[in-house]
């Protein structure tokens, strides 16, 4: 259970961060 | 702003860690903090009235038309539940306004001073939520009680009332949690067209204000929130699942 929400988390994280790269590059790219 | 585009990017993704979005363009001297810290609660507000109108609505509306399987009660739902969904929110919001706005004009139609301004921007931004969740209550309903465990609960001889409650309802409510979790982030962030046509001073109207004036730091700072906040909800409900419903085990 622990272990599942730990790795869960990490994920999401990750992915929010990921995002965040994202919608950096694109305003970066929009001129 | 001079530095090469990878130093930029470092600098960003520290401050995105730290949650700091940095200054607006269009809002001198106001940073995107700020600014989410003060009109998020505003849409958490209207969003978690919506919300609750969906839940309290949607599952009984649903339980209803699975119990009238076939029967006009069920048809009328349906048809119900078919206009909201393919109805936008913007029109039924523009159709409550002229209604309740214009022609009886019982219901203040912007601002948020009192607790009528949240009648119809509720019920606008409630509307395809409650249908939708009609929709999934009402197929997982079918499903559950045509299972063998409901036929003993009613050959006990239980109160109808106590086997849809108590042993349907449980098993059946599990597509709606799916749902509801993003939702949630999607309900309590603004529904963006929705606020603009109430006028409500939310994160949704910010948002578009921010899209139209090409403030770039607000933009990118109200969609990593947004997108977080979708995130997390669904890491809530991941979590949630096995205590719902034991039968889900996590390895």
């Amino acid at each position: 259970m622990w272990k599942f929400t730990f790795r869960r988390l990490v994920s999401a994280v990750v992915t929010i961060f990921l995002i965040a790269s994202l919608t950096f590059l694109l305003m970066n790219i929009i001129p | 702003m001079d530095k090469p585009l990878f130093e930029q990017y470092v600098t960003y993704m520290k401050n995105v860690a730290k949650f700091d979005f940095g200054p607006t363009i269009k809002y001198k001297g106001r940073t995107v903090n700020e600014i989410i810290r003060d009109k998020f609660p505003i849409s958490a507000k209207v969003g978690a009235l919506s919300l609750g109108l969906a839940l309290a609505i949607g599952i009984p509306l649903g339980s209803l038309a699975a119990l009238n399987h076939e029967k006009i009660g069920d048809r009328l739902i349906m048809l119900f539940t078919t206009f909201g969904i393919a109805v936008p929110g913007f029109v039924i919001g523009t159709l409550l306004l002229i209604t309740f706005g214009v022609i009886f004009p019982i219901l203040p139609t912007f601002g948020l001073d009192s607790w009528k301004n949240y009648i119809m921007p509720s019920i606008a931004l409630s509307l395809y939520p409650t249908c939708y969740i009609t929709r999934l209550t009402r197929s997982s309903m079918l499903d559950v009680i045509s299972q063998d465990y409901i036929r003993t609960a009613k050959a006990k001889g239980l109160n109808k009332f106590i086997v849809i409650g108590k042993h349907a309802l449980k098993n059946s409510i599990l597509p709606v949690v799916t749902y509801v979790g993003p939702l949630t982030a999607y309900v309590l962030t603004g529904g963006f067209v929705v606020e603009k046509i109430f006028t409500i001073p939310g994160l949704g109207k910010f948002f578009i204000d921010s899209i139209n004036a090409r403030d770039y730091p607000m933009i990118m700072g109200t969609t990593i929130f947004l997108a977080s906040f979708i995130i997390i909800m669904n890491f809530v409900v991941d979590v949630l699942y096995p205590l719902i419903d034991p039968r889900i085990k996590i390895r």
